[in-house]
């Protein structure tokens, strides 16, 4: 418990030196082989649902490294239903402390683009590291043999902002510079090796030589994967139209809270009914900052699609030329 | 016993992932130590076990192997939450041959596990200057006196190793190979349409290579190989006959389906917009 402890100092303590230094923000991920290939193997045996876990790293002046990761355990699993989950991540870090790791989580991965993935960003950036990003790593893409790893995270911009409970009133709405557009950003991602792995992929390279490398990127089936994105894009474009609705409401709510305070006003009674006013603005402030997160990712998976469906549309011009020689 | 074990049937597959594991752990190893030892989790068959991950465990010196059972045993059931089916099946060590001790650290993993295998992974390259990997295991020998326990050895039988990958450990393997030449070791993933262009160059590089081969072999430059021409012929067999009208028709569905998809994502964008001026003015 004592190490635990002095974990949690040496992370706020590090989150409050990076906060000072907000002019030399990250500019890019690296991320080891080893945690590529631990986040592959993870969401290849997750069978059922998508595969998360936490990352370990450090920054170092502009970029974030990431050099280690531990898989969280699926939670919809009957025999993981009384883990406690805090405890568990605090003693797994705790353990691979003792083997020289870096112990520092800054952030989480995930393999599918989950529907709450700007939201829970929110916790890991504002009260652990700031320099935390998620990292999404599309599944259904490897199967196709492309790997796809990005790397996501709230501008400094938004967090500066997401600290401030009452920037997301109704009143400061109006001056707000903070739109969906701004509010998430990718990373690029690197990966880096050192020389001892590059010398192991030469061995690898040397055995595993006879099976071929098979080629799988010019495979026409595209309907799988979209299938998988856009279903998530309805769940998240669903929760935009509630916040929306929510929006209405609460403008005719204003509007009748404003006749009444007139008829108030030339009744000259005591204001009873602000209480109440204030109690709802409070809840929407609340829920106009989970759909401003919310439209941001909604924003970041349609470029996502669009990108998707750019390369199948090429593949099937292609197919369609192939063809016309025939 | 020994004799049974040693069958030559009985193998093991490694995933990479198990390998940069130790690489990983190896570089990150204590100044003190010029070896490392470690877990191997995975699962086994009747004749071959497969080895899907490992994690370092500390000890204490070199010499007399002090392990740290307890360590080994926690971080194992913290993976088990995570895959049940994943167990443990044997241990590893680094260096360029068995370390001294090796048999009792063998004897706490047969009380974890039936015929634990134990790897050995030379990651100081000092034998041909290559990533050895060799596998051994271990049968106990000797007469067991019933007052000393361990007056009995162990004898390491050598088995096969081979490499083993998911496919898309593969691809992503494939990816990280291009980092070996590259400026500081590092490999940018490319986008998705700079993969489909370089797949299509590797594909008309190969085709070209096959017609000039095909080419030579008619105008009689080159001696005709049968088996290259069974399997040229297995090839053409693969590919499907297709009616031009249902392939065209297929092409057609696909693409509108994309098409309807990018303009249904950039409609969704554009509702963002709307939102956001109806929103904060």
């Amino acid at each position: 418990m004592a190490s635990n402890s002095s974990q949690m100092n040496y992370s706020s303590k590090v989150g409050s030196a990076a906060m000072t230094s907000t002019s030399n923000p990250v500019k890019d991920v690296f991320v080891d082989a080893m945690v590529v290939l631990k986040i592959i193997k993870h969401a290849h045996e997750e069978t059922t649902d998508a595969a998360q876990g936490g990352l370990l790293g450090l920054v170092k002046d502009s970029t974030l490294e990431i050099t280690n990761c531990f898989p969280f355990p699926n939670q919809n699993k009957p025999e993981n239903i009384d883990l406690d989950f805090e405890q568990y991540q605090s003693d797994i870090i705790r353990n691979l402390r003792r083997v020289n790791s870096d112990y520092l989580q800054v952030g989480f991965y995930d393999s599918s683009f989950n529907r709450s993935l700007a939201q829970s960003m929110v916790p890991y950036q504002l009260s652990g590291v700031e320099e935390s990003i998620a990292l999404v790593y599309d599944q259904a893409l490897a199967l196709q043999g492309y790997i796809s790893l990005k790397a996501f995270r709230l501008t400094p911009a938004a967090l500066e902002h997401l600290k401030n409970e009452d920037y997301f009133s109704p009143d400061s709405a109006k001056q707000a510079n903070l739109n969906f557009e701004n509010l998430l950003e990718e990373l690029p991602v690197v990966f880096r090796n050192s020389h001892l792995v590059n010398s192991l992929l030469c061995e690898i390279d040397e055995q595993a030589r006879l099976s071929s490398k098979s080629n799988t990127f010019l495979d026409l089936g595209t309907s799988g994967n979209l299938e998988r994105q856009l279903r998530t894009l309805i769940d998240c474009v669903d929760d935009f139209s509630t916040d929306a609705m929510r929006y209405v409401n609460y403008q005719k709510q204003v509007q009748r809270q404003q006749s009444r305070r007139n008829q108030r006003d030339s009744n000259r009674r005591n204001d009873a009914y602000d209480e109440d006013f204030d109690r709802m603005t409070k809840g929407y402030t609340q829920s106009r900052r989970n759909a401003l997160l919310n439209a941001s990712q909604i924003n970041n998976q349609c470029d996502n699609i669009t990108q998707f469906a750019a390369q199948g549309l090429a593949k099937l011009f292609m197919a369609q030329a192939v063809h016309e020689k025939q | 016993m020994a004799l049974t074990l040693s069958s030559n049937n009985f193998e093991v597959n490694i995933h990479p992932v198990a390998l940069f594991n130790i690489v990983h752990a190896y570089e990150r190893r204590s100044e003190k130590f010029d070896t490392i030892l470690g877990t191997l989790l995975g699962t086994r068959t009747a004749d071959s076990i497969e080895v899907v991950d490992s994690f370092v465990v500390p000890h204490s010196t070199h010499s007399d192997a002090l392990y740290n059972v307890d360590y080994a045993s926690t971080m194992a059931s913290f993976y088990r939450k995570v895959n049940s089916t994943q167990t443990t099946v044997g241990w590893y060590s680094t260096g360029a041959d068995m370390i001294s001790g090796a048999n009792l650290i063998h004897e706490f993993y047969t009380h974890e596990t039936r015929n634990p295998v134990y790897i050995v992974v030379d990651t100081s390259l000092k034998n041909d200057a290559s990533f050895q990997i060799k596998a051994y295991i271990g049968a106990p020998f000797g007469v067991k006196d019933k007052d000393k326990l361990k007056s009995h050895g162990t004898i390491f039988t050598p088995i096969p190793v081979r490499l083993v990958s998911y496919d898309e450990e593969k691809s992503a393997i494939d990816l990280f190979q291009a980092g070996k030449f590259s400026k500081d070791f590092q490999v940018k993933p490319p986008g998705e349409l700079d993969q489909v262009q370089h797949a299509l160059d590797k594909l008309l590089f190969m085709l070209k290579h096959l017609t000039t081969y095909v080419d030579e072999i008619i105008e009689g430059k080159k001696p005709s190989d049968p088996k290259i021409g069974r399997m040229l012929m297995n090839l053409i067999n693969t590919v499907p006959r297709v009616d031009a009208k249902d392939l065209e028709n297929m092409v057609n569905t696909s693409m509108n389906d994309l098409l309807m998809i990018q303009y249904l994502s950039q409609a969704v964008k554009a509702q963002l917009v709307l939102n956001e001026k109806l929103t904060s003015t």
